[in-house]
């Protein structure tokens, strides 16, 4: 079930605005709002729309610094290592974990209040006994994080 | 902010499109009141914006790419930036501190594109390292929305309930 040109222009209109009600979408791509409605519940129904979101600037919740951590662990031992990350409670700071191939074989992602934190958990993560190397980088654009996203060819021709 | 502000945000952060009638019910407050608040989140700078999230697997995408890259010295990270942001394929890109200047991720449908990303970045002049990373994912959300995939840790709903303390 291949998306066609209403489809994406439907997807754009909702990428710059995602409140926008369907009559103004109707308006704009010359069709009628219950088409609208209906290819947007086809897109939902198919998987190709989770949902929609919110941009945030998350600095004003208390989410003030980002840091990406490129980790290598010892192969036979990963899975202890995801645990160990996953398991950490440091105050005020979250961290999700991914498995990757090539340079490094875990991908973390950190979101903190405070820089100390991050310090800490970078500290918790290089003291595991199977992790031989932590890269860590602080993302310089933390308040905008998601602004930062250049989609482009998003539908298969 | 109060805690009532961080339920309207947790809401919309799952469902951008809720109408203020259900927002208010969900939370025991009056639609005007939830509109209100809306509104002063999105004053207050908060609140930016919305988007729609799609999966990764539906727009038929296998895996994400991936590159922290380093510059040489002395080289423009303004201009770099600029160049990486053409090569057709980047998805995403932060620029970082520490020992990498960038990260940036391809979102790809086969191994061609990897390829064909590589070349693209062989012609930017003044990268002094690309560490790739390949990961394989069944399905992820574009764009990256971290609140709309998971819940809020605790620690920022109780960020709300400080503000109020601290008043």
């Amino acid at each position: 079930l291949k998306p066609d040109r209403l489809d994406m222009k439907i997807v754009q209109l909702l990428q710059k605005n995602a409140r926008i009600p369907f009559a103004e979408i109707a308006e704009e791509v010359g069709v009628s709002a219950g088409i609208v409605q209906s290819r947007y519940n086809k897109m939902r129904k198919v998987g190709i729309i989770k949902g929609t979101t919110i941009i945030l600037d998350t600095n004003k919740i208390g989410i003030s610094y980002y840091a990406t951590l490129g980790v290598e662990a010892l192969a036979p031992k990963v899975e202890e290592v995801i645990s160990y990350i996953e398991g950490l409670r440091i105050e005020n700071t979250s961290a999700h974990v991914w498995t990757a191939f090539g340079h490094y074989n875990l991908s973390v992602i950190l979101f903190s209040k405070d820089l100390l934190e991050v310090h800490k958990i970078k500290q918790l993560i290089q003291n595991h006994p199977a992790v031989t190397s932590v890269n860590i980088n602080l993302i310089d654009t933390p308040d905008h994080i998601q602004n930062a996203f250049v989609l482009k060819e998003i539908f298969m021709e | 902010l109060d805690e009532t502000d961080f339920e309207i945000i947790r809401l919309l952060s799952k469902d951008a499109r809720m109408s203020f009638e259900k927002m208010g019910k969900a939370l025991g407050i009056g639609k005007d009141t939830a509109f209100r608040r809306f509104k002063r989140l999105q004053k207050e700078g908060v609140i930016l914006g919305s988007t729609v999230v799609l999966s990764s697997k539906g727009c038929g995408f296998q895996g994400i790419f991936a590159a922290f890259v380093k510059l040489e010295q002395g080289k423009s990270m303004t201009v770099i930036q600029e160049q990486l942001l053409k090569t057709p394929k980047v998805a995403w890109l932060v620029r970082l501190l520490g020992e990498y200047d960038f990260y940036v991720e391809l979102y790809f449908r086969d191994y061609g594109e990897i390829r064909d990303f590589m070349k693209d970045l062989a012609n930017i002049t003044g990268l002094a390292k690309i560490d790739p990373l390949v990961y394989l994912l069944e399905d992820w959300p574009i764009p990256i929305a971290p609140f709309f995939e998971y819940d809020f840790p605790d620690w920022v709903r109780n960020n709300f309930k400080t503000q109020i303390a601290k008043r």
